[in-house]
């Protein structure tokens, strides 16, 4: 079970700012989530993958990979993109 | 076999590992070429029959292209090509991962040559190739450009309102929320929040808020952009260039071309300075096409002014914190409403602003708000921790006047706040193991802090910063050669010292000396692919790459002293470099030798993308002087505290952290871009773009505290950009303490300073 931390701007449309979901990888948890919460997926997916514009925190470490394996208590977050000097 | 390679994994700052090389201060591989004069930088390139290019740029910082007339230039005698933008392929409209932040290519090929509209000063519109540079300078005043000047907006606030000029006409502003339905300036807006702050500032005793102005800078590299293209008939295209990473030059380059990578080498040759502003290509791809057009190597090398107006700052900000405490010391609510400018086009790096703004802070409710703007400057780009530095000016100075009103220490206010290992971010994510809390208890506990300061207009000041590490892609090679030697083959560009750091981390492993590897930094057809020289990742992860390919070697040694000995290999062991088994031993270099004439050569190889990057944070301390009569700001002495988690060529870090810290400084008090009411640039040199030097500073005082990255074998955190993220905090701190006079924008330069104590002592 992942517990996805919703960005404040997407929680109109699952009214809570957390939602615990099953899948096996990151993917999976969003598409889980666009059944339950229509809507979800198209802010955070570009061309099957993840938007560019984002990167996600996985149990606090930093990706970019929706293969990422979630495991039974996994946070996700979904943050913006950085770069560094 | 067993062996025996010392780790960092499990000590702490009070138990360290003790280290044959790391730690030691061995002179730099490249550091006789360097000091010699000898090194090869773009602009020492001349290969045969080359040719020499030059732009032209737009004189308005907004306007429409009517047309461009390039016939006297091309009649010109000498002349060889002119180019614009429609010798580029159409863009792709595409976004994509450059590793360390993203970039949608046809801005890019749009800021590289202007299409229908110029959108800053000196942006290019047209460049000509000739046989000698002179020519090359006349040959583009001849260039014809017709403009319908458009106005312009150049400061943040202004390109927000409605009302405001557009820069992009299909600029929909990105957002995770619903999209609005008419374009704007405001090309992203970022929201975090944690707790709930109504809750958080009810429970405040004080509450301060405040608006801060930072103006735009430029890192200041010393070498000015430089390239030369030599595109073969056979469809090959060779580009020798300063960059911070070959790698993504290429990725930009076949992009833009719409050629293969395959058909690609970027050559990256030595680099004088880029913390962040050489990422993204701009005279490469000109230079490329003209060399097609031509059919000669084409050299580029900007000017001083080029640099300023047509590279990338970093952005100017305005910024709106509240943070609030209760009487007993505790932070209880933060807020923040940032927006910065992100230039001409989208992208800017208001999104780790937004992500570092309370970053040293465990606060239980916050909510931040940030805004990338598009204006007519030009396109910002990273420098040196992107977008923390201005924030920690705001949240430094909060925290200090919430310190002061509630007569609290000001470290040990920090104390009582600081983030440690499983506070959570405003943005979410909990920290793993951080040193914080011991870089604060290492300045409370210097001597610079318990020295007292004395003196009429004298203040102290401190400040904390914060920045992200990068893991990201890192590939080395490393031949072991018969002498015992090692080279080392690695893709990442050398700006730092990164060539010393990692060797020495190669030698370790191997247990030879940090003069036993010979480290080269090799181009994008000799080395696997290796993301860019920034987000302090370097030591961290061609680090750790070096380390794995030293493993590597040592298990093909292993093999061959087990066939010498005729023994197991699980039977021989390895101790500092000292291979042992069936009663005898041999040292790395004579087991090299050996190994050289009985077999395939050794060579060790690793290929990484390590995901536990980490944090770093710093604590800076500065005690200053105020000129009432003049406003300026004289430094007497600083001290620069930083978690490098373990220090592998100290000299290297305390290099980083001074340097950081110079350029922190000439942030606070003097850099910016004068922009005229026609929106030009008009400091666009050093003589007038006012940098530090050594006459202004004093030597910066180093504390290196070494709390171990766990994630890493030697426990590295990355060094490069926390240093330039305290200063203007600190600074600003220490001012007020001098003369009584908070200042809430950036640069405090003489006449800001002059104007806030004159109003003051006449009691306005």
């Amino acid at each position: 079970m992942a517990i996805v931390f919703i960005p404040p701007q997407m929680r109109q449309l699952t009214g809570k700012p957390r939602v615990e979901v099953s899948g096996g990888t990151v993917r999976a948890v969003v598409e889980q989530l666009e059944l339950q919460y229509p809507g979800v997926r198209e802010r955070l997916i570009e061309e099957d993958e993840l938007s560019p514009a984002l990167q996600l925190s996985v149990d606090h470490v930093m990706t970019r990979l929706l293969s990422t394996k979630i495991g039974a208590t996994t946070e996700i977050h979904f943050l913006p993109v950085i770069g560094g000097g | 076999m067993s062996t025996e390679v010392a780790s960092d994994k499990t000590q702490t700052t009070r138990n360290p590992v003790k280290y044959k090389v790391i730690g030691t201060r061995p002179v730099r591989h490249d550091g006789a070429d360097k000091v010699t004069g000898k090194a090869i930088y773009t602009d020492d390139m001349h290969l045969p029959n080359m040719a020499f290019g030059a732009f032209v740029r737009s004189p308005h910082a907004h306007a429409r292209i009517v047309s461009i007339d390039t016939t006297e230039a091309e009649q010109m005698p000498g002349v060889l090509a002119t180019c614009t933008s429609a010798d580029l392929p159409d863009p792709w409209d595409k976004v994509e991962d450059l590793g360390e932040g993203c970039v949608n290519y046809a801005h890019l090929s749009g800021n590289v040559l202007a299409r229908r509209k110029a959108l800053y000063k000196g942006h290019a519109v047209a460049a000509v190739v000739a046989v000698d540079s002179h020519l090359a300078q006349e040959a583009a005043r001849r260039i014809k450009v017709e403009y319908e000047p458009l106005p312009a907006t150049m400061w943040v606030l202004d390109a927000m309102r409605e009302d405001a000029p557009l820069v992009h006409d299909d600029l929909i502003t990105h957002t995770l929320g619903d999209k609005p339905a008419q374009p704007s300036n405001i090309a992203d807006h970022i929201r975090f929040e944690k707790g709930c702050i109504k809750e958080g500032f009810a429970a405040a005793d004080v509450v301060i808020e405040r608006e801060f102005k930072t103006a735009t800078v430029h890192q200041g590299y010393i070498e000015p952009h430089a390239s030369v293209a030599m595109w073969n008939e056979d469809g090959r295209l060779k580009i020798w260039t300063a960059t911070q990473g070959s790698f993504v030059v290429r990725q930009q380059m076949a992009a833009l071309l719409k050629i293969p990578v395959s058909q690609i080498t970027i050559v990256p040759c030595e680099i004088g300075g880029g913390f962040g502003g050489k990422i993204s290509v701009y005279e490469q791809p000109v230079a490329a096409v003209l060399s097609q057009k031509c059919g000669r190597p084409v050299k580029i090398v900007m000017r001083r002014d080029e640099v300023f107006e047509a590279t990338g700052p970093t952005p100017g900000s305005f910024m709106r914190v509240k943070l609030g405490a209760t009487k007993d010391g505790k932070l209880v609510a933060g807020e923040a409403w940032l927006a910065y400018d992100a230039g001409a086009f989208p992208g800017g790096v208001i999104g780790p602003g937004c992500m570092c703004v309370f970053s040293c802070y465990d606060l239980p409710h916050a909510s931040v708000d940030g805004f990338d703007v598009v204006l007519n400057k030009p396109k910002t780009q990273a420098y040196r921790a992107p977008g923390s530095t201005h924030v920690a000016f705001a949240v430094e100075t909060i925290i200090d006047e919430l310190a002061g009103q509630l007569e609290i220490d000001p470290i040990e206010f920090r104390l009582n706040n600081a983030v440690r290992e499983g506070s959570r971010r405003v943005d979410g994510p909990v920290y793993p193991r951080i040193g914080l809390v011991e870089c604060l208890e290492a300045v409370r506990d210097s001597e610079h802090w318990k020295s007292p300061l004395t003196g009429p207009n004298r203040g102290r000041g401190i400040a904390c910063g914060f920045w992200f590490n990068a893991g990201l892609k890192s590939s080395v090679a490393a031949n072991v050669n018969a002498d015992g030697t090692v080279t080392l083959i690695e893709g990442s560009t050398d700006i730092g010292g990164s060539r010393a750091s990692i060797a020495m981390q190669l030698a370790e492993t191997l247990g030879i000396t940090a003069e036993a590897v010979i480290p080269q930094v090799a181009d994008t057809d000799s080395v696997g692919f290796t993301d860019v020289t920034g987000g302090s990742r370097v030591t961290f992860s061609t680090g750790l790459a070096a380390y794995k390919a030293g493993l590597d070697i040592q298990g093909q040694m292993i093999e061959r002293a087990s066939q010498i000995w005729e023994c197991e290999p699980d039977s021989v062991t390895v101790t500092d470099g000292i291979y042992s088994g069936n009663g005898k031993s041999l040292s790395f270099a004579e087991l090299a030798t050996k190994a050289d004439a009985m077999g395939e050569p050794v060579v060790g190889r690793a290929a990484v993308n390590p995901q536990g990057a980490t944090n770093a944070f710093g604590v800076h301390l500065v005690d200053l002087e105020v000129d009432p009569d003049t406003g300026k700001v004289t430094i007497l002495r600083y001290t620069a505290c930083q978690d490098a988690g373990k220090a592998i060529h100290p000299s290297y870090v305390e290099g980083q952290m001074q340097g950081g810290t110079a350029q922190g400084i000439g942030w606070a008090l003097n850099e910016e871009y004068f922009y005229d009411s026609n929106g030009h640039m008009r400091n666009a040199s050093f003589l007038d773009y006012r940098m530090p030097t050594c006459y202004d500073l004093p030597m910066i005082e180093t504390i290196i505290v070494e709390v171990p990255n766990p994630d890493h074998p030697f426990g590295v955190r990355g060094a490069g950009e926390v240093p330039i993220v305290p200063p203007p905090g600190a600074i600003a701190n220490g001012i007020f303490n001098a003369a009584g006079k908070r200042l809430f924008e950036l640069p405090m330069s003489p006449p800001l300073v002059w104007k806030a104590i004159n109003e003051q002592q006449h009691g306005e």
